[in-house]
């Protein structure tokens, strides 16, 4: 599942080029497309926080709640903690991985769920994470294990995996990984036209139903680039459109 | 779906036995297992070297592994060498010695009869947290310590009163005539001697002496005296010994010094039987952390009621409701962990009537 770039930069070329507006150059549409599939990926978060506000309805395919899940599910994955043995100075801790459970090559963006074994692990702050070890009714237990997330290190407590080889234990995350940068890749033709090539592009990431907003985001951002106001207030007014019908 | 997954083996003897049809030689990469075992618990072993029996740690395995080649008694306890077996998801993964085909069993170590008329604290919490706390509910979010505490106060709360928590031990009145209170002891509900037949005769504390927590030694203003880092010193109490001592003393009765930690006896009882029943707070070790079922429905609604109550903004409407909710649940548990059966009262009051 994903929007063919190739479709969308044949589309906003289209739209700029009638009346002879202007032209985007594939360098040019490969910067828009990454920032674009950016800002509507880190929205997606924001709206998820809005919609869990708002009582959804439970009629099939308009719980937006589910259908912004939906999206996010594509970029959702897991894998196992990458254990950093003690030093002098730095307790034993672990990195977020870089490979997911599907063998994938992935770029950490936002952290999920903790587990080991199928206990899930809390998440705390530096003062609750003293707090709650200081309080015999809520010090961390194998049961009901905490970490500590601090400098792109996660400091679990207590030590889940104390007997790695013994008790087979590893340490689970659910996260969401970056979206991979679009890229629209051509071979020169004759003329010094350029030829999409294929298999060398890589396709915009997010869900066929953002298409829409993906093309107009970009025409918002061409109107800069070839300074039409008029591109921009058009983009800008059914961008605007869009969300308030998303979200009224 | 059932709440109970093991067999009846499994729960009544606490084993369970898999059949190896041919041998398995244990390898580093790719190794076959024996397994999975099905215990409702995770069968752990303490370290790398613990799978040896010989080991000094191998008591704290929570499981012993034995063979046997018909399935047969007698099984034999195995001694694989460390290394060559670990354990995933209750499977033996066998990554190193030569497994004959036969019988392998594992034995639990604790055995748990009568598990099924309470739930694991720890289940409590996730049950809660599934049951009560997400979006659209009224508490949409919670930190696991924060159930947790709620839960683990709730539990000693309930202990005191509520729950049948109280524990006996019994014991021998030595020659020193005090014995120490048990580790778990929070409050005691009755001391009693055993004569020879194994009946109960109730024995009661004493108001005629006491236990003084202090005895600082004095000058002779009557002042007490300090060592050299400014502190009182201190002698030894000697109301109770000479009440012990003395021909006024009164006969079966106690006194418990809280300051030591130890119940004191009057001369007469020297080398009685005494059963002392006592109340603990259910959290002093993980066995006894278990929530009765007539009370499970309790400890949510006080869970609930603690975390709206200690909550901001939330309406003193809902925390009200939750309260009275609680309440509600409460008494239910105490009736129906009184175990009140008409049977029994018709013969206590038929004993009664009997006796005029």
């Amino acid at each position: 599942m994903s929007v063919n770039v190739n479709t969308v930069y044949t589309t906003v070329l289209t739209i700029l080029n009638k009346e002879q507006r202007g032209y985007l150059s594939p360098y040019e549409f490969n910067n828009l497309a990454r920032q674009v599939q950016l800002e509507i990926f880190e929205k997606y978060f924001e709206d998820l926080n809005q919609y869990l506000r708002i009582p959804q309805t439970d009629v099939e395919h308009s719980d937006r709640t589910e259908n912004l899940d939906e999206r996010i599910n594509i970029f959702r994955t897991s894998g196992q903690l990458n254990r950093i043995p003690a030093t002098s100075s730095i307790p034993k801790h672990y990195m977020v991985p870089t490979t997911d459970n599907f063998f994938d090559s992935v770029e950490f963006h936002r952290m999920g769920t903790l587990s080991v074994e199928g206990t899930e692990i809390d998440r705390l702050g530096r003062s609750e994470f003293y707090n709650i070890r200081r309080s015999p009714l809520t010090a961390p237990s194998l049961d009901f294990p905490v970490y500590l997330y601090e400098k792109e290190r996660i400091f679990i407590e207590p030590d889940v995996d104390a007997t790695v080889g013994v008790n087979e234990t590893e340490v689970d995350i659910d996260f969401i990984r970056k979206p991979i940068d679009p890229k629209w890749e051509y071979t020169e033709g004759v003329n010094g036209i350029y030829i999409w090539d294929m298999a060398s592009s890589t396709d915009f990431e997010l869900h066929p139903s953002e298409q829409t907003e993906i093309i107009l985001k970009i025409l918002l951002y061409s109107g800069v680039v070839i300074k039409d106001p008029s591109i921009m207030q058009t983009a800008m007014s059914l961008i605007q459109k869009q969300e308030s019908e998303q979200k009224s | 779906m059932s709440l109970i997954k093991e067999t009846n083996q499994q729960y009544y003897a606490g084993s369970q036995i898999i059949l190896v049809e041919s041998e398995i030689i244990g390898v580093a990469m790719n190794p076959e297992h024996i397994g999975p075992y099905t215990f409702d618990e995770e069968l752990k072993i303490h370290s790398v070297d613990s799978v040896n029996p010989n080991d000094a740690y191998h008591f704290l395995n929570n499981f012993v592994w034995e063979y046997s080649v018909d399935g047969f008694d007698p099984y034999i306890i195995l001694e694989p060498s460390t290394g060559e077996y670990h354990i995933k998801d209750n499977k033996f993964i066998l990554t190193g010695g030569v497994w004959a085909a036969g019988y392998y069993r594992v034995r639990l170590k604790d055995s748990n009869l009568g598990s099924y008329t309470g739930i694991k604290l720890k289940d409590i919490v996730n049950n809660f947290i599934v049951g009560y706390v997400g979006a659209g509910k009224l508490i949409p979010s919670v930190r696991t310590a924060d159930v947790l505490f709620h839960a683990k106060r709730g539990l000693q709360e309930f202990s005191y009163d509520t729950l049948k928590s109280i524990k006996q031990q019994e014991l021998s009145i030595p020659n020193s005539l005090s014995i120490a209170l048990p580790q778990d002891y929070v409050n005691y509900v009755k001391l009693s001697t055993v004569d020879d037949s194994g009946v109960k005769h109730i024995i009661y504390p004493t108001r005629r002496t006491s236990n003084p927590t202090e005895s600082p030694i004095q000058d002779t203003d009557g002042s007490p005296i300090q060592d050299f880092v400014g502190e009182n010193i201190e002698a030894q109490p000697v109301a109770e010994t000479r009440y012990q001592s003395s021909s006024k003393a009164g006969t079966n009765v106690f006194t418990i010094n809280e300051r030591l930690g130890k119940i004191s006896f009057s001369s007469d009882l020297v080398g009685e039987i005494v059963i002392l029943e006592y109340v603990t707070d259910g959290l002093a070790n993980d066995a006894e952390m278990r929530v009765p079922k007539m009370a499970e429905d309790a400890m949510y609604a006080h869970i609930a009621y603690s975390i709206l109550a200690s909550r901001s903004n939330v309406p003193e409407y809902i925390v009200r409701r939750f309260k009275q909710d609680r309440g509600a649940k409460l008494r239910n548990a105490k009736i129906r962990l009184s175990n009140t059966k008409i049977e029994e009262i018709a013969r206590v009051i038929r004993a009664r009537i009997n006796t005029f």
